[in-house]
């Protein structure tokens, strides 16, 4: 049902959207190159805007999808990074390499984890050294949440698999979401590492993140024990409220899209790392409980696993994992279609398209 | 300034390009078309020429209306000495050496 309201939100933005602007097939490249130049170093954004202004004069949607695939391409990896100084290498390899080997030993079970985390590592680590070589700042608050809550993550996992052995079979479940649980941590680090950089003026993204994933996983848990459903279904729906109300507020004070975009994402990677955390702590501190729900005692017996704690740590961690991911994406879009929807409709004669800069 | 260290074969195929007109400014999209780069590539490279002092960027001083202004390119005088010392290399290769020329 959420999935469901958040496509219809954001389908009604972009027919408003598109009535708008006029040119909503143009908008796709333009879109992509607009947030990758958010990827430039700070005293990279005039080369970020001299591409934006260079893809709204090419012809034909291949070449322009190329040239926005070129640019995301340059932001995040090859703009004009000065050398990455020996000893910030030896550290960013120190850490990679020591979180590898101290989930592998924590876990053997988990080596497909422990593997992919630590290329993450490695790779967020490099790619921070490159910007701040290259003059970037960090992502303060936003940046020391997000690297708590992966590590949280991180032990929170590991803590499960150690406990409870049977809810990690091994088998090829597991690691698919092994490779998701770290791909998504390695973005999580990199945007902590300051890949996205904190906004020029204060904003409560950290703040409205953590309520909405915390508060969201509590009642999930909440409603599970005492079989009432209405709970998570009324707080969820006033955690998209508060999201669709954040952009709105947002686009009436004159921010624009990629502002919007930038907002909702930020909340929603708070949001995912609180979830997470809130979720599985909870469960670990449920495990034991008793369960009454006809419907979850039969899911448990039907799942195979030997002991319903085990079913419930399994369910609980998928579930978490799979939240890394959702909820980033369901916050922007309920942020940005409420932004959308509460913006003033463009004067006539100005092009709603534009080429604005990014930053504005 | 910025002729130390050794252009790339593309980074020096993007100076001969623009040595060819030095007087010339040009756009990023001309420049990925005559040379068959692509964005991720050439722009990264300009970025580099021009922290290097070799290429100077401007924005166009006359859009036509309805278009923002666009970037463009030159070499600098330091670039255009980098082009002609990358010339002489050619043809010295090209003629198998000084000791040949005479």
């Amino acid at each position: 049902m959420v999935i469901l309201l958040v496509v219809a939100a954001v389908t009604v933005a972009l027919i408003v959207r598109h009535r708008r602007a006029g040119r909503f097939h143009q908008r796709g490249a333009h879109l992509v190159l607009a947030a990758a130049a958010h990827l430039f170093p700070p005293q990279r954004r005039e080369w970020a805007q001299a591409m934006l202004t260079e893809l709204d004069t090419i012809p034909g949607s291949l070449a322009r999808w190329r040239f926005a695939l070129g640019g995301a391409w340059t932001g995040l990896v090859a703009s004009g990074r000065e050398p990455v100084p020996a000893a910030g290498l030896a550290v960013v390899l120190a850490v990679a390499g020591g979180v590898g080997v101290l989930a592998y030993a924590v876990s053997p079970v988990t080596h497909v984890f422990a593997v992919a985390l630590s290329l993450v590592v490695l790779l967020a680590g490099l790619s921070s050294l490159g910007r701040r070589a290259a003059g970037g700042t960090g992502a303060g608050l936003l940046g020391v949440t997000l690297l708590t809550g992966a590590a949280a993550c991180v032990a929170l996992t590991l803590f499960g698999v150690v406990t409870y052995p049977a809810a990690t079979a091994g088998d090829g479940t597991t690691t698919v979401f092994s490779l998701m649980l770290a791909a998504a941590l390695g973005a999580y680090m990199w945007v902590g590492l300051g890949g996205w950089p904190a906004p020029a003026r204060r904003e409560a993204t950290v703040a409205v993140g953590l309520l909405l994933g915390a508060g969201w996983a509590v009642s999930g848990v909440v409603a599970d024990r005492i079989m009432a459903i209405g709970i998570t279904v009324a707080v969820g729906v006033a955690g998209l409220v508060v999201a669709g109300t954040a952009g709105a507020r947002l686009a009436r004070r004159g921010a624009s899209e990629r502002a919007l975009v930038a907002a909702g994402l930020r909340t929603g990677l708070v949001a995912g790392v609180a979830y997470f955390v809130a979720e599985m702590s909870a469960t670990y501190i449920t495990a034991s409980w008793p369960v009454h729900d006809p419907a979850v005692l039969d899911q448990f017996r039907s799942s195979g696993l030997p002991d319903f704690a085990s079913y419930l740590v399994s369910d609980n961690l998928g579930n978490s994992i799979m939240a890394l991911v959702f909820l980033p994406a369901l916050v922007l879009g309920i942020t940005w279609a409420g932004g959308v929807l509460a913006r003033p409709r463009p004067s006539p004669g100005r092009s709603a398209l534009g080429s604005q800069s990014p930053w504005e | 300034m910025g002729r130390g260290r050794r252009l790339s074969p593309q980074a020096a195929g993007v100076v001969r390009m623009l040595a060819d007109e030095p007087a010339r400014w040009r756009f990023g999209y001309e420049m990925l078309r005559e040379l068959g780069l692509q964005s991720g590539s050439l722009y990264p490279i300009l970025m580099r020429l021009a922290d290097r002092g070799l290429l100077e960027a401007r924005w166009e001083a006359d859009a036509p209306p309805g278009r923002p202004p666009r970037h463009l390119y030159r070499l600098t005088p330091d670039g255009l000495a980098v082009a002609a010392a990358l010339a002489g290399r050619e043809g010295l290769a090209s003629t198998g050496g000084p000791e040949a020329v005479w």
